[in-house]
This record gives structure tokens, C-alpha cells and sequence, in this order.
């Protein structure tokens, strides 16, 4: 008796039901099975998070929900919205048919944005909008494909809309490349939200967006699921952060079939599942002490060849002989939570056998590489199309006075928002680019080297060339297609005219891909590019950077384009890599958790200034500088339990060229007074840790009090 | 001269010494292989004028890198400043219009006037 009224009540709760849900794509090498047996239920007012890596199949349920799959898709299983089943085997509908003027105005990805009662801000979809058009002509465009509104409605609606988004009205008459990226995003949003849906699906919402921007876009969700304007949601991501601030409930993906599922509290501190718990221990953190993160070796498994038993079986550590011989069935661990694994609930912690970081850094005193007032302009008007096209001043301070030094067999991390100068840095060091001012002199094979002083041809550029080498952020664009692993690796040694004699080369190249984990190298040698995974790839370009054993290796966010489970590994390579061969090694990227865990020392940019600089450990522990503070509020912490509040920062990253006079953060600090406007601020320093404020820390913290 | 003036005649410099290039490197086939220079020529540079004014119809001029590097760098790129290309342009693509019409002219002028010296 009791048990039918629970189920009644949880059948009136229920809105979105997907039922032994399968979908196979056919292509030319045969039937990709993208989704594997699929049931969940989502409930009214519930938020379910997706967790998963690329290609475990996320995209593809996102689009089957919205009932918009591809023409090459079959279908097993139903889908079932507020009691009525709307997709099913074979019975399913490929989007709208719009006439060629809406084709025109309306990107794919934001044409299908409604879809009955689900709408979908796609993966992307803030670049999909149309330079051509403004925005607010996009979002009339969606409301007129799927609603009968009048005109003055279609205004009413689109006022309101953007003002849930938290945009400023202006955006409806701007043009998409006037707005930031986060902007942009909002206007998505709000075009999802415009016509009230039932549930929102979000594909990776912030995925390419700053850490603060991200931090923002996570609050105005949660905002407007309180405020009751998202009533049940979606939310898909590969980062777990993400997901923890947002979801009630955790599905966990892997290859098309759901590993885990539970509440976000089970997923997070409870999980019982292989995947599951190897997916949270490759996540770097800087909530804790610097933890030892460890990937997940190995790749997905072949969509169209999915092996017998487990598909999680080779990269498995808790592996049995039975997982190869039968797939687990799913285990439920309590009523809201289970697992497919044989093992689950029985887990006892394990830890992979090639965890150890060989030895101990031993970082030296002798400065690799030094920079004065190093100082490097963008001018657009020196260009011949550049005079032609600019009516005024384009001058783009990219790198503006910056002091560094790294030390033998030290890591330095330089962090920074996109557009603050990290990249120019970086080239400018490794001589991709010259410096309008400044000086930089390194330090190789024990002499000298000015880079301002040294002719082309001279003996020390060629021992500055070779010693300094640099891993590229997308191993895509990197390596060349048409050269085979030998050769790309082979290729400095040629350049450099290390040796001649083909069988020491062999050597070299042998030995270096041993040194990156390509074992045996022999596999690799005469393998292309395109035959090797995202994380081999990598691996190859960080050998073609290591084969002349360089003195200084400069990576450009290595690790971006990496999957969650892969990073991990990367960064130990880095790590080991420096332990062993004492190089020094300029590490950028924009992720803070990761330049925390590999780097010893860290730099904070800002357009194009350094604001921030000292110890790892105390920049994260201890941010001085308020732009510091900001982005370090800013990351997630994979906890269900965390809240940033607010994150004390005014609006987005500007430009480098209208640069205010006094302080660089002016226009976002919530410190501000009178003289930071003009004056330019002071370095504070205690110890080696310094920053670039007016303002002593009692100071600041007055000031926020004040403000209060 | 200002800076505008300077780097439209920097574009010009390409087809008018494409058109001495075609007019003098021809004089000696003329000279020494009895070449009929008046027939020939004309058509040529006629011809030539032709594509001068096509490719002031259908390059860009740089523009395209010119917005991709302004978007690179962070920079803003408003209404006014899209115009301002956009004239430029439009500009440059009379002016090359313009020289088309010297090649008809100067192959006019060696079909006419050459046969009267
Ligand atoms: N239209 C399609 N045709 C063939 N295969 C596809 C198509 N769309 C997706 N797939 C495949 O389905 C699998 C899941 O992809 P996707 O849903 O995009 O994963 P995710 O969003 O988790 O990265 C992948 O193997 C992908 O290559
Ligand atoms: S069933 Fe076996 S292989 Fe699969 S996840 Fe569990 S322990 Fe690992
Ligand atoms: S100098 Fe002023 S504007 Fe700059 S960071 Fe300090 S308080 Fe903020
Ligand atoms: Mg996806």
C-alpha cells in the first residue's frame, strides 16, 4: 500500500524519463555505439549533472533529449517527457525545416535551441553566433521559428530575457564581436531560457572561458535556478568542478554507458566506482596541500569495436578475472546510488604501481634565464594593412616592463586570464618574437648570452636555439601531419647539426621517446600524427623538445587540450622530467590548480604586468594582490559543499591598449581609491613574495571593511 | 604626405611596375626578333588591365587579417571602425579600378601613336 503511493507521487514528480536507451551511429568503418542502455529519470525541479570525458557519448544524449540526432543514427529505447513519450526506436525527428532567410540568420547551433519543452545552450554556442546580425536580431529570430508571439510581445520577451542573463540592454543592438566571451555566453542562456522551458540542457557552458568568467556564469545559474527561472536542468561537463557547484545528481559516463550514479554527496564522497574514483584523484586541487594527482593511463575504447566484459577493464586497477569475461551488471549501493562494477561497495583503495616522482628537485642558484624590463609591443598600424585600415592608435602592450628569473632546475607558472600576456611572454623568451625592449640574457653550457648583443649566425645564438625549446598548447597544429614520429623528433637533432651519424640519431630519438613514456619506442618510430591519441601526441612534442637535452623548456597551457584523465599524467612527465634532468622550465597555463601543483614558483600576469609573484605554495595560500585573490576565489573546488560568494572583481579583462594610467586593474579592482587612477602603484614585498598595490594588506582589508 | 596617402601609394607601386615590367622586358623581343610589338602589346596590357581591375574587385586587400589580428590582440572593433575598412577598401578598389583604365590607355597609346613615330 505504502509503496504505491510512493510510486504515484514519484510518477506526478517525474518529468523527463529515457528508458533502455540505445544509440548506434552507422558510419563508413561501421556502427559507432555512442549510447549503451541509458535509464535515468530526471525530477521537477531537479538538477542532474553528466560527467564525462570526450566522446564518452554526453553530446550525443544532450542532442538525442532535444530529439535532433543525425540522419545516420538508430535509436532502441524511449524517451518520455511529463508522461508522454515523444522519441522511440526508429520514430524520430531531425530538427525543424526552416526557410533559407532563417538558415541564413540562424547558426545550427542556435536554431535548435527549443525544442518542444527542453531547450539546450549547445557546446560552443557562444561563437555561433552570426557577426553579421546583432544579438538581439538572433534571439527575435528563435522566438519568431518557435512561438506565434506578436512583434510587440517578441520585444517584451526579449527585454526581459536578457535582463534574467544579467546583460545590460545595450546588447540587443551590439554586435556579437562587441561582447566578451562571457557575455556571450549569458545572451545563450538567456535565449534558452526565454520561452520558460521545463528542463535546460547545458553542454559544457563554460568550457573556454577564464576562471572568473566561468566562477560568474556558475553563480548566474545557480541564481536563476533559485529564482525559480530554471525549473530542472541538465548540465554536461568533463570538469568536475563545474559540475559539483550545480548538480544534485551525478551520472557518470563512460564510453556510452553510465558507470555511476547517485547523488552529487555519493559521487564525490562516496563513489563505488573504479572510474569514478580514478576521475576525481586526477583532478589537481588547491583547496589542499600539494596532493600527488595521478591520471588514468590508456584510452577509450574503440566505439565500434567495444570489447567483452568490462568496457573500463583496460585502464582498470581493481581488475579481476571475471571483468574481462562478463560486463558487470549495475550493483545498487543504496536507493538513489549504484554502480557498474563488480566490485562496487567492496573498493578499497588502491594506488596505481607508476605513481612514484623520481627523486628530489635540486634547485640551483645560477639564474637559466633572466629578463629586464622586458618589454614587447603589437604595433598594427606597422603593418602595410594595418596602416591602411586603422583610424587610430593600435598599439597592443602585450608584455610591459617584466622581471623574471628562473633557476637551474626550477619551475616557474605564470597564470593570467586570456589576453594577459602570457603567450607573447613565452615567445618572446624562446625568441619567436623580439622584444621592442629590454633585455634578456640567459644562461646555457656556462656562458652568457644577451639576446640583444648576439648576432644570427654567432656561435651563442646556435647554444641559445638548442637550449631553448617549446611545447606548444595544441599537439594538433604542432606536429607536422606528414612527418612520422622519427622524423619529428629526429628533426631538431638535423637542425642543429647534433650529429650525422644515423644510428647515434636512432639513439637519441629512441631513448628520448623511452624518457616520455612511448614504450617500446620502436612502436612508434614510423607512426603518423593522426595514428597516435591527444595524449601520445603531447608526448611526442614534449620528446621533440627534450631530444637536444635543452637547458630550458618553455610549455604554452600544454595540458588544454588533454582530457581530465590525461593531464594528470602529463604534468607528472613534466615533473619527473625536471627531477631528472634539472631542466628549468617555464610553465603557462591559465588553470591555477595545475600551475600550483607543478610549478615552485608562480607569476601572476595581468595585461601584460606582473602583479603577483612568490612561492606557490603562498600564492595560493596567501594572495596579496586583489587580482590574485579574485581568480583564486575563482576556481572550483570539487566539493559538492563549496561556495564562493562573491568573487570581489568588476566585469572582464579589457584590452591592453586604452591601459589605464595608474594601476593596469583598475577598471576591475573593488579596492580602488582616487590615486590608483593615476599613480602607478608601488611593489610590496615581504621576503621573496611581492605585489604590485598601493595598498599594504591592513590597508586593504580596511578599505573592505569600509565598504561593508 | 600623411600616412594614408603613403601606404595607398605603397599598393600602387605593384601594378604600375607590373606594367613597366610587361612594356620593357617585350622591347627587346621587339628590337632583335622583328616581335610586332604594336599588335601584341596592346592586347596584353589591355589584358593585364583587365585583371588589375579584378583583383582590386575581389582582393581584400588585408582587411580579413587585418580584423583577425585586431581580434587576436584583444582589441575592439566597433560600428565606426568597421565603416572606416570598409571605405578603405572601397577606396583602394577605385584606385586599382583607375589604374586599369591607364593600362587601356597606355595600350591605346602604343596601338595609336607608335605607328606614328
Ligand atoms: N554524427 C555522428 N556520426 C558518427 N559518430 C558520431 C556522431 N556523433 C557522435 N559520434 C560518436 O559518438 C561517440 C560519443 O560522442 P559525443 O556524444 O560527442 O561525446 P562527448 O559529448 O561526451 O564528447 C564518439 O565516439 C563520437 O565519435
Ligand atoms: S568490473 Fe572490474 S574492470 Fe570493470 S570497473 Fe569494476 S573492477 Fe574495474
Ligand atoms: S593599486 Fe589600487 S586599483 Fe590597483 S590593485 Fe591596488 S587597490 Fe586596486
Ligand atoms: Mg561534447
Amino acid at each position: 500500500m505504502i509503496e504505491t503511493v510512493e510510486n504515484k507521487s514519484n510518477i506526478e514528480n517525474e518529468m523527463l524519463n529515457v528508458k533502455n536507451f540505445y544509440v548506434n551511429f552507422e558510419t563508413y568503418d561501421g556502427i559507432v555505439h555512442a549510447l549503451d542502455d541509458i535509464n535515468f529519470t530526471l525530477k521537477n525541479n531537479e538538477v542532474l549533472g553528466i560527467l564525462g570525458e570526450s566522446g564518452s557519448g554526453k553530446t550525443t544524449l544532450a542532442t538525442a533529449i532535444m530529439g535532433l540526432l543525425p540522419e545516420n543514427a538508430g535509436v532502441k529505447g524511449s524517451i518520455t517527457l511529463n508522461g508522454k513519450t515523444y522519441l522511440r526506436e526508429n520514430d524520430f525527428n531531425s530538427g525543424k525545416k526552416l526557410n533559407r532567410k532563417q538558415l541564413k540568420i540562424l547558426d545550427q547551433n542556435l536554431r535548435n535551441i527549443r525544442w518542444k519543452d527542453i531547450s539546450i545552450v549547445f557546446q560552443g554556442a557562444m561563437n555561433s553566433f552570426n557577426p553579421v546580425y546583432t544579438i538581439g536580431k538572433q534571439i527575435r529570430e528563435v522566438y519568431k521559428l518557435h512561438t506565434d508571439l506578436s512583434d510587440n510581445e517578441i520585444e517584451e520577451k526579449l527585454l526581459k530575457t536578457i535582463r534574467y542573463a544579467g546583460l545590460n540592454k545595450m546588447v540587443i543592438n551590439a554586435h556579437p564581436h562587441e561582447l566578451s566571451g562571457g557575455m556571450k555566453q549569458r545572451a545563450v542562456i538567456a535565449m534558452a531560457l526565454a520561452l520558460d522551458p521545463e528542463i535546460v540542457i547545458a553542454d559544457e557552458p563554460t568550457t573556454g572561458l577564464d576562471v572568473i568568467t566561468q566562477a560568474e556564469i556558475i553563480n548566474q545559474l545557480k541564481a536563476l535556478k533559485k529564482q525559480g527561472k530554471i525549473k530542472s536542468m541538465i548540465i554536461i561537463s568533463h570538469d568536475i568542478g563545474v559540475i559539483s557547484q550545480l548538480a544534485d545528481h551525478i551520472m557518470v559516463l563512460y564510453a556510452g554507458k553510465i558507470m555511476e550514479y547517485g547523488t552529487s554527496r555519493d559521487i564525490y564522497l562516496n563513489s563505488q566506482n573504479p572510474y569514478t574514483v580514478e576521475l576525481l584523484k586526477s583532478y589537481p586541487s588547491i583547496k589542499n596541500a600539494k596532493k600527488h594527482v595521478e591520471g588514468i593511463p590508456g584510452t577509450l575504447p574503440d566505439p565500434i569495436n567495444i570489447p567483452e566484459g568490462c568496457i573500463f577493464y583496460e585502464r582498470c586497477i581493481y581488475h579481476d578475472a571475471i571483468c574481462k569475461q562478463k560486463e558487470p551488471d549495475i550493483t545498487y549501493i543504496n536507493n538513489e546510488h549504484y554502480s557498474r562494477c563488480y566490485f562496487a561497495s567492496k573498493l578499497t583503495e588502491k594506488e596505481r604501481v607508476n605513481t612514484d616522482i623520481d627523486g628530489e628537485p635540486i634547485i640551483g642558484t645560477e639564474k637559466k634565464v633572466e629578463t629586464k624590463d622586458l618589454v614587447t609591443y603589437f604595433d598594427l598600424k606597422k603593418s602595410m594593412a594595418g596602416s591602411l585600415f586603422s583610424n587610430k592608435e593600435r598599439v597592443v602592450r602585450a608584455v610591459d616592463d617584466i622581471n623574471i628569473e628562473i633557476n637551474r632546475g626550477e619551475i616557474l607558472g605564470i597564470v593570467g586570464e586570456s589576453g594577459s600576456g602570457k603567450t607573447t611572454l613565452a615567445r618572446t623568451i624562446i625568441g619567436l618574437i623580439k622584444p621592442t625592449a629590454g633585455e634578456i640574457i640567459y644562461n646555457f653550457e656556462n656562458t652568457n648570452i644577451n639576446i640583444n648583443k648576439i648576432k644570427q649566425r654567432s656561435k651563442e645564438y646556435s647554444v641559445f636555439r638548442k637550449n631553448t625549446q617549446m611545447i606548444f598548447q595544441d599537439p594538433y597544429d604542432a606536429l607536422n601531419p606528414k612527418m612520422t614520429v622519427y622524423d619529428i623528433v629526429a628533426e631538431p637533432i638535423i637542425a642543429h647539426r647534433s650529429t650525422n651519424n644515423p644510428g647515434e640519431m636512432l639513439n637519441m630519438v629512441k631513448s628520448t621517446l623511452k624518457e616520455v613514456n612511448l614504450t617500446p619506442p620502436e612502436n612508434y618510430l614510423e607512426r603518423f600524427p593522426h595514428e597516435l591519441s591527444g595524449g601520445e601526441r603531447q608526448r611526442v612534442a614534449t620528446a621533440r623538445a627534450l631530444v637536444l637535452n635543452s637547458e630550458l623548456i618553455v610549455a604554452d597551457e600544454p595540458t588544454s587540450m588533454l582530457d581530465v584523465s590525461l593531464r594528470a599524467g602529463f604534468m607528472n612527465l613534466i615533473k619527473n622530467l625536471r627531477n631528472k634532468n634539472n631542466l628549468s622550465i617555464l610553465y603557462i597555463s591559465h588553470d591555477i590548480a595545475s600551475v600550483y601543483y607543478l610549478s615552485d614558483k608562480i607569476f601572476v600576469m595581468y595585461l601584460g604586468v606582473g602583479v603577483e609573484y612568490g612561492d606557490s605554495k603562498d600564492i595560493v595560500n596567501n594572495p596579496l594582490h586583489p587580482y590574485t585573490k579574485a581568480l583564486i576565489k575563482a576556481v572550483p573546488s570539487p566539493t559538492p559543499d563549496w561556495n564562493p560568494g562573491n568573487i570581489d572583481i568588476i566585469g572582464e579583462i579589457g584590452n591592453s591598449i586604452n591601459v589605464p594610467k595608474g594601476c593596469r586593474f583598475y577598471d576591475r579592482c573593488i579596492y580602488k581609491q582616487g590615486k590608483c587612477k593615476n599613480e602607478k602603484p608601488p611593489v610590496q614585498k615581504t621576503g621573496t613574495h611581492w605585489y604590485l598595490c598601493h595598498f599594504t594588506q591592513d590597508e586593504l582589508d580596511n578599505i573592505k571593511q569600509y565598504m561593508k | 604626405m600623411n600616412d594614408i596617402n603613403r601606404t595607398r601609394i605603397k599598393y600602387v607601386v605593384f601594378p604600375i611596375i607590373a606594367l613597366l615590367i610587361i612594356i620593357a622586358t617585350s622591347i627587346p623581343l621587339y628590337l632583335f626578333f622583328h616581335f610586332n610589338y604594336r599588335v601584341y602589346i596592346p592586347i596584353i596590357v589591355f589584358m593585364s588591365g583587365i585583371i588589375i581591375m579584378f583583383i582590386g574587385a575581389w582582393w581584400d586587400f588585408g582587411a580579413k587579417k587585418f580584423i583577425s589580428d585586431v581580434f587576436k590582440t584583444h582589441m575592439e572593433l566597433n560600428e565606426d571602425d568597421l565603416e572606416y575598412v570598409y571605405k578603405q577598401q572601397f577606396i583602394m578598389m577605385l584606385i586599382y579600378i583607375g589604374i586599369g583604365f591607364l593600362y587601356f590607355l597606355i595600350a591605346f597609346i602604343i596601338y595609336l601613336v607608335l605607328p606614328l613615330l
